[in-house]
């Protein structure tokens, strides 16, 4: 790895429901490297969101970030008041999200929405910020920018948005881009090209890159590691090819076994029976007991902790590595 | 534009057609006519008879409809035959439209000016002291009947304090317009307290629903000021559900008016359809029913074109 971009270190985000405590990331810790493209892989509710919005401090009520450290090029973002924040969000570090429709503001145009990310960091004159904003446009393969910039949210199909959203993350040229599983509204030709765009974007930029997904094909193809998570905590680290080559954690291999053909559509083929557990009522011992084949004895009682079996690699399983039982 | 417009104007004439005729209907089924009132203490048979035949009110009632109707469509509204016997309906409601209309205005302005900014206020400050203070004050405000407010003002600033401009009457701009607005800041209060509430409360709620939209939170994640969030993502799209209310509601403020008018002794239009209901005076309760429908129609319209200027998703078209 490269020059450290950031670092999280034991993150922990809770939501303080009226049902109880919700512990969506649960002491987690994670680095990434500038350049460095990092997977999040997990099922939905596992808390890929919550640490992505942990490290842009848009966590809101009733969630609080209760411990750890991010840092951010060497600096703690949790010591930053909400000012210098301000500063950061959009510019150093941005976030492109799911949903391209619910994600941009209806009532304004495009070119709006990405002058006045441009106006707050970088200033510019009314017509440089029109300017840069056509040219964003057609850097993310807008056609006819001019005329687009001009145009609402719902005049633009559900590419086009997405391209416009990542069009406005990457205004102010950020070191980290984070996409909270930005193709899952999308059919799959659209994902593909999204996904070679944000490639492009990455070398031209020198980005570092954060995908939230719950896909692992998508990873094998955009990222350089992977981390699974699961009920709030990583449960495997690795590099994409030693993933997929040799998976250690019981949850990872059914992620991997659930992996549609290449020509096939989205749809799971495989899934892991059972679901995720409610995060307010944590089971004993390891999270993925209930679903886990090889569940054992131990297990139920003990939780086991992340460790280190090779250079590059975490896994978090009593029986990391054992064969299916 | 030109066309929707159009196309609004065309729809509106079965609306007038139903209206015309329920108007007719519940005028002319009600019990009561108009002769009793006229010859008051003098019901001679034979008079009563000969004027039944001069007002046409001997013809068979489809027939009487299409005469209305017939003299409508030429711009005839009828005359008075109780109230002001002989007077056109079209210059008794000339006389009366400036007050009302004013009356209307000026509570709507006063309600807005107010509701608004507390609504903002309420929801940015959600489970706040300041919210909680709000949303008392607009239950409240929903609750007392704009008539009881009305008696009620004029008791606290007529009778007790004895005001000049708090015991009702109208003064007309002619007048000077400091008297005129003083004599009305009482009657807008009572008609517009309800309407202010109601405003208010719609207005925290579309907040509250827009303050948790995506899109905030992505205007928040690219850095940007929270003054300019509240402005341009979250105030302007609340306003566009709480517009459609405001319009939807100025029929309730005309409707309102009626009462306000006589609590407040009012010369305007709603107090000239009060007499006419009291007197039995048909054309002039026909015609000004019909004329606050065609109010109402006007005004949805002009409200609709709003909306189209407020939000982009009805002025222009779906994705290319
Ligand atoms: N605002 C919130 N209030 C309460 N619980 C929340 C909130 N946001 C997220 N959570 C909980 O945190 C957990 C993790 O959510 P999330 O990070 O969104 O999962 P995902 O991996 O699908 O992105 C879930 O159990 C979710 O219910
Ligand atoms: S620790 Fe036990 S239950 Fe948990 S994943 Fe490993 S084998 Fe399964
Ligand atoms: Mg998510």
């Amino acid at each position: 790895m490269s020059e450290v971009l950031l670092s999280i270190e034991n993150l922990v985000t809770r939501f303080y429901t009226e049902l109880g405590v919700v512990r969506a990331v649960d002491g987690n810790s994670l680095q990434l490297g500038e350049q460095e493209s990092l997977g999040v892989v997990g099922e939905s509710g596992s808390g890929k969101t919550v640490t992505a919005l942990s490290v842009m401090r848009l966590i809101e009520n009733p969630g609080r970030i209760e411990g750890g450290r991010i840092l951010f090029r060497g600096e703690d973002l949790l010591r930053k008041t909400e000012r210098q924040m301000r500063a950061i969000r959009g510019k150093d570090i941005a976030m492109v999200f799911q949903d391209s429709l619910s994600s941009l503001n209806p009532t304004l145009t495009i070119g709006e929405q990405i002058c006045r990310v441009l106006k707050f960091h970088l200033g510019l004159s009314h017509r440089e910020r029109w300017q840069r904003a056509v040219e964003l446009l057609a850097q993310v393969g807008i056609p006819e920018p001019e005329r687009r910039v001009k145009h609402y949210p719902h005049q633009f199909s559900g590419g086009m948005r997405q391209r416009a959203l990542i069009a406005m993350a990457i205004s102010c040229s950020p070191q980290l881009l984070i996409l909270d599983e930005p193709t899952t509204a999308l059919d799959v030709t659209i994902e593909a090209q999204i996904f070679e765009l944000v490639e492009g974007l990455k070398q031209a930029f020198g980005m570092g890159t954060f995908l939230i997904t719950h896909d692992l094909s998508v990873v094998a193809t955009f990222c350089d590691r992977v981390v699974i998570m699961y009920a709030g905590k990583i449960v495997e680290e690795a590099p994409v090819t030693e993933l997929y080559d040799r998976p250690l954690h019981p949850y990872t291999r059914g992620l991997l076994g659930s992996i549609p053909p290449l020509e096939g559509g989205k749809d799971r083929l495989d899934s892991i029976p059972g679901e995720v557990p409610d995060l307010i009522n944590l089971p004993p011992g390891c999270n993925f007991s209930p679903r886990c084949q090889q569940a054992g004895e131990r297990c139920w009682r003990e939780e086991p902790p992340l460790e280190a079996p090779a250079p590059g690699r975490r896994v978090a399983c009593w029986k990391a590595g054992e064969p299916d039982g | 534009m030109g066309i929707y417009i159009l196309k609004r104007l065309i729809l509106a004439i079965p609306t007038l057609l139903v209206a015309s005729v329920l108007i007719f209907s519940l005028v002319h089924l009600a019990p009561g006519g108009p002769i009793r009132v006229m010859l008051g203490d003098y019901q001679d048979p034979v008079l009563i008879e000969r004027l039944r035949h001069q007002l046409g009110l001997d013809l068979p009632l489809y027939q009487q409809y299409l005469r209305w109707v017939g003299n409508l469509l030429r711009g005839d509204l009828g005359f008075s035959i109780t109230v002001h016997r002989g007077a056109p309906v079209a210059q008794l409601i000339a006389q009366r439209i400036s007050v009302t209309l004013e009356l209307a205005t000026f509570s709507m302005v006063i309600a807005l000016l107010i509701a608004i900014p507390a609504g903002i206020i309420s929801a940015l400050r959600q489970n706040r002291l300041s919210d909680h203070i709000a949303r008392l004050v607009a239950l409240a405000g929903v609750s007392i009947p704009n008539f009881f407010l009305g008696i009620l003002l004029i008791l606290i600033f007529g009778v007790y304090l004895r005001q000049p401009w708090g015991a009702g009457g109208f003064v007309p701009i002619s007048r000077g317009l400091g008297k005129n607005l003083a004599h009305l800041v009482l009657p807008a209060i009572a008609l517009g307290t309800a309407y202010a509430a109601i405003i208010m409360r719609m207005m925290r709620s579309a907040m509250l629903d827009v303050m948790g939209q995506d899109y905030v939170r992505t205007a928040r994640a690219m850095g940007i000021a929270e003054g300019n969030i509240v402005r341009r993502d979250i105030v302007k799209n609340a306003l566009i559900p709480v517009v459609t209310v405001i319009g939807n509601s100025i029929g309730y403020l005309l409707g309102g008016s009626i009462v306000t008018e006589t609590v407040f002794r009012m010369p305007g239009v709603g107090n000239l359809v009060i007499n006419g209901i009291f007197r039995r005076d048909f054309p002039v309760i026909q015609a000004v029913v019909l004329f606050i429908v065609v109010l109402r129609i006007v005004i949805n319209l002009v409200v609709d074109l709003t909306y189209g200027v407020l939000d982009p998703r009805i002025r222009y078209g779906a994705a290319e």
